[in-house]
């Protein structure tokens, strides 16, 4: 398989006031092309960080400190304005959380969606307008004629993230990345987006990469996972091996507290809280809540261990083996 | 009772921290606070009596004798800078003063009972916002005589709208929080809920609008004063000295600058504790 | 939005009335009405008025018509129904202060010379004060961003009778090129016009400063950047629009601040616009003249505020366009 993204030894910090947050403490990863990867872990462990590095999209006081993005063969921090935004919306459609602040109110949809294209300056205005309406109509969105004339204001949360996606893909991209595109959506809507984005990606052969808390998303559609947890990758491999053999205490809590509609069970929370990363824990990041914990794990961090063909896992227990 | 001493340890101290780092901003209080001790201290630190006339000397330009100068009657300008920076300041707070127990008292009102009462009351408040504010002014002064009560009424009488509409919306948002209702599940009266529960927590754009609302006071009664309005001369007011000045400028340009300029300096401090505290204030939501 | 005109236009009248009756009051309860005054003066002769003999036999004729008007055996509800009847037909009787003139031709004759000042000044400031907010906030904190937000905080804090003078010295003495007294052509209108924009501009240059700013932290802004927009893209296509819609609330306030603010300035150059002779008026306590320019300038406020909320209509699609 070709590869797409190549990230190794990624570390991005945050300067704050009260300090210096590592918020991405040296992950790697490969996507190939066609692949979708799934990364999963709750707020604050570096997901979206991590994504928006790809795209040098941070918020100001950010910073990439290490490590390297390669992006279709570019190296993509050292990059030049110019060809950086020749890459983003064309070669990388983004999708953000929050679809309700993320389109701009004063400027109608039908214009928000042909700007990659007029941006980039792949084809007229009119060729824009008919590819953007087409658009709409792929993304489901009834009566896109009308529609496109009509402000984010007046469509309804799922529309608007319809809108964002179709925004994403208009010009074809090779990665799609999606960060948490339904999380402030109700569970019917989200189960439509997620549908929705497998069907885009078949009709346009592209790689995903979907970022999400909820680990019950991914099972049907991506093909590889990431469980990420406070600015570390804790396992990673393919969906079904780590959905049904989870090799990390963190998956196996996460996924315990995945409620289950046929077996009645007991929700377990995870004991304590995630760490603070301004001043995080020696070792392993997760050894304060493990309950499997040995002296090994609050001293030194575990590299990725392999537990089984493309399945690893940064924990010193399954380095015993 | 516990919320709020939550509320006053962490939620000020962040402010006050945000507000030391604009150094501007904390410049603008020292100043600001020198300023009051000055305008206060007046009476005893002006070297001359504000109304003494030295006719032998007239339109000296600032010496040792006479820190700014003198004006066409020979009366010391700095002594009469400092009376007009107490008159200023008494101006200022006491206008602003007046405005705020007005304002708030109402706004609170409005904003908590809601309905009809908050209807009626705002009504009122567009009413008065579409009135031509300095004329008001002047009529009122024409009406209640010369002197520092009648300036007073004078500039509440219009200013307090802005006041209420503010403290209104802020009241309207906190009163649906949560600690609120808790405090109503545990008996609060409608009284101490106003008072001690959203009191505390819409104080702070209060606080702004007082800072940002007294050079707006002080703008107000120069203004006057350049027409003539003001307090009764020969007590000096900033207006005074300028309109006096702005005719003698040829003569003494002093005269018209020193007045000038401290008018100008005690805006901007007061702006700029106004701009801090707005930062401050705003990067917290 | 016919009816929302309708609506707010009612309200107008309602306020205008009840400000007719306020400003009645309290003028009526000035201490020293300029009729006791006058007709006492008026008995000592053309002296009195500083008027010529023939102005002297029209003021006799008119006295008694402001006996009609406003004598002490008039009941005071009549004296205020004949102030609405005179604002109304526009047929308000002369001014004390100026018997050969009546109210409305006064009004007539100032009120475009202080309105032409006050949108020229509004007019400068927008060109002047919103490429000055832009620049600021484009270069944050760079030496451009701090010179010009000190200018611009300066500039507001110093008032528009003293910034009037400082212009007046400057080019009318140091660099004599710009006349400070006179009326009549466009070169009179230079000198007030600088002075009172001054303040104006800074409040624009410093809210637009402000808007754009907020503007560009907004999440549609990341959007934006991750279309693969550049500057031009981003900032003009996009957060202008967004940073100057509010900028349109200000304006009102302003321009009423501006209207208002004539009272103080014409003085200084002796343009004959509403604000001289409203200070006039009432060193002089013609309260006819103060009643009828109080509702006038009262009305201007309330039409300019109306015209600012429906551009503001206009510009905000989200207020504009109604829901399916």
């Amino acid at each position: 398989m070709d590869l797409l993204l190549s990230i190794d030894n990624l570390n991005v910090h945050f300067y704050r006031s009260e300090g210096v947050l590592k918020a991405v403490d040296g992950i790697s990863y490969n996507l190939y092309k066609g692949e979708v990867l799934g990364i999963v872990g709750e707020s604050g462990s570096g997901k979206s960080v991590s994504v928006l590095s790809i795209v040098r999209l941070l918020p100001a006081n950010g910073k990439i400190v290490d490590g390297s993005i390669s992006f279709d063969g570019k190296d993509i921090l050292k990059l030049s304005m110019n060809e950086l935004q020749d890459i983003r919306g064309k070669d990388i459609g983004f999708v953000f959380q929050d679809p309700m602040s993320s389109l701009n109110p004063v400027i109608t949809v039908g214009q928000q969606v042909m700007e990659p294209l007029l941006w980039h300056n792949l084809c007229s205005r009119e060729e824009a307008y008919k590819r953007a309406k087409n658009m709409l109509g792929m993304v489901g969105i009834p009566f896109p004629e009308e529609r496109m004339k009509e402000y984010p204001f007046q469509f309804s949360g799922g529309m608007r993230q319809r809108v964002m996606i179709a925004i994403a893909l208009i010009c074809n991209p090779k990665l799609l990345i999606a960060d948490e595109p339904t999380t402030s959506l109700d569970v019917t809507t989200q189960a439509q987006i997620i549908r929705l984005l497998k069907n885009m990606r078949s009709e346009l052969d592209m790689s995903v990469i979907l970022i999400t808390h909820n680990l019950a998303l991914t099972s049907n559609f991506c093909d590889r996972l990431i469980i990420m947890y406070a600015s570390n990758m804790m396992e990673t491999g393919g969906t079904k091996d780590v959905l049904n053999t989870p090799s990390h205490p963190y998956t196996r809590f996460l996924l315990d507290a995945v409620p289950d509609i046929e077996v009645e069970k007991e929700l377990v929370p995870i004991p304590g809280t995630i760490p603070d990363l301004i001043n995080p824990p020696e070792g392993c990041k997760f050894h304060p809540r493990c309950p499997m914990s040995m002296d090994i794990c609050r001293a030194e961090k575990p590299p990725l261990f392999p537990v089984g063909d493309g399945h690893y896992s940064a924990c010193w227990l399954c380095g015993r083996e | 009772m516990g919320n709020k001493k939550r509320i006053g340890r962490s939620y000020w101290s962040n402010i006050w921290e945000k507000f030391k780092r604009n150094k501007l901003a904390v410049f603008g209080l020292i100043f600001v606070c020198i300023l009051i001790l000055l305008g206060i201290s007046a009476p005893w630190l002006a070297p001359y009596p504000y109304d003494e006339v030295h006719y032998e000397a007239v339109w000296t330009p600032p010496c040792r004798e006479f820190l700014a100068g003198t004006d066409q009657l020979g009366r010391d300008i700095f002594s009469r800078l400092l009376y007009s920076l107490r008159n200023a300041i008494i101006v200022g707070l006491g206008a602003q003063s007046l405005i705020v127990v007005i304002g708030l008292t109402l706004g609170l009102i409005a904003g908590f009972y809601g309905g009809k009462t908050d209807n009626i009351l705002m009504r009122i408040v567009d009413i008065v916002y579409s009135f031509p504010s300095y004329l008001l002014n002047i009529i009122l002064v024409l009406v209640l005589g010369r002197g520092y009560f009648s300036i007073f009424v004078a500039i509440a009488a219009t200013g307090w709208a802005g006041m209420a509409r503010l403290v209104r919306g802020q009241t309207l948002s906190t009163k649906s929080r949560d600690f609120v209702e808790a405090a109503r599940a545990s008996g609060a009266g409608n009284n101490r809920i106003m008072f001690r529960y959203i009191l505390p927590n819409i104080i702070g754009p209060v606080i702004y609008s007082i800072f940002s609302g007294i050079p707006g006071v002080m703008l107000v009664e120069s203004g006057l004063s350049l027409i003539g309005l003001g307090v009764r001369p020969p007590m000096p007011s900033w207006g005074l000295m300028i309109s006096e000045g702005t005719g003698q400028f040829l003569y003494n340009p002093y005269m018209l600058l020193a007045p000038a300029g401290m008018l100008v300096l005690t805006i901007l401090s007061f702006n700029f504790v106004a701009f801090g505290l707005r930062d401050a204030l705003s990067a917290r939501e | 939005m016919t009816q929302y005109i309708i609506k707010r236009i009612g309200w107008i009248i309602f306020n205008l009335l009840v400000l007719s009756l306020i400003a009645f009051i309290l003028i009526k309860n000035v201490p020293g009405s300029f009729l006791e005054l006058q007709i006492l003066i008026g008995q000592a002769g053309t002296m009195g008025t500083g008027l010529t003999i023939s102005e002297v036999e029209k003021v006799r004729g008119v006295e008694t018509e402001m006996m009609k008007r406003w004598g002490e055996d008039v009941p005071l509800w009549q004296q205020y129904l004949t102030f609405i009847k005179g604002l109304v037909t526009l047929d308000m009787g002369p001014s004390f202060r100026w018997p050969t003139q009546t109210i409305e031709e006064i009004i007539a004759n100032t009120f475009p010379v202080s309105f032409t000042i006050a949108i020229l000044a509004v007019t400068i400031a927008i060109i002047i004060g919103i490429p000055l907010g832009v620049l600021a906030a484009l270069k944050q904190n760079s030496w451009i961003d701090y010179l010009v937000s000190a200018l611009v905080m300066v500039v507001s804090a110093i008032p528009n009778y003293v910034m009037a003078v400082f212009v007046i010295f400057l080019f009318s003495f140091w660099i004599p090129i710009l006349p400070t007294y006179g009326w009549g052509q466009p070169k009179n209108y230079i000198l007030p016009v600088l002075a009172m924009s001054f303040g104006p501009i800074g409040s624009i240059a410093g809210y637009m400063r402000t808007s754009l700013l907020d503007a560009l932290k907004q999440d549609y802004i990341r959007t934006a950047w991750a279309k693969g927009g550049t500057e031009r893209h981003v900032i003009f296509g996009h957060a202008m629009k967004n940073s100057l819609i509010p900028l349109v609330t200000i304006l009102g306030p302003m321009i009423s601040h501006l209207i208002l603010g004539t009272v103080f300035v014409e003085g200084m150059f002796g343009v004959p616009g509403m604000g001289q002779y409203f200070s006039q008026a009432a060193g002089s306590r013609d309260y006819p003249l103060m009643m009828a320019q109080t509702v006038i300038f009262g009305l201007i406020l309330m039409i300019m505020n109306l015209i600012v909320d429906i551009i503001y209509f206009f510009l905000d699609p989200r207020i504009r366009v109604s829901r399916r």
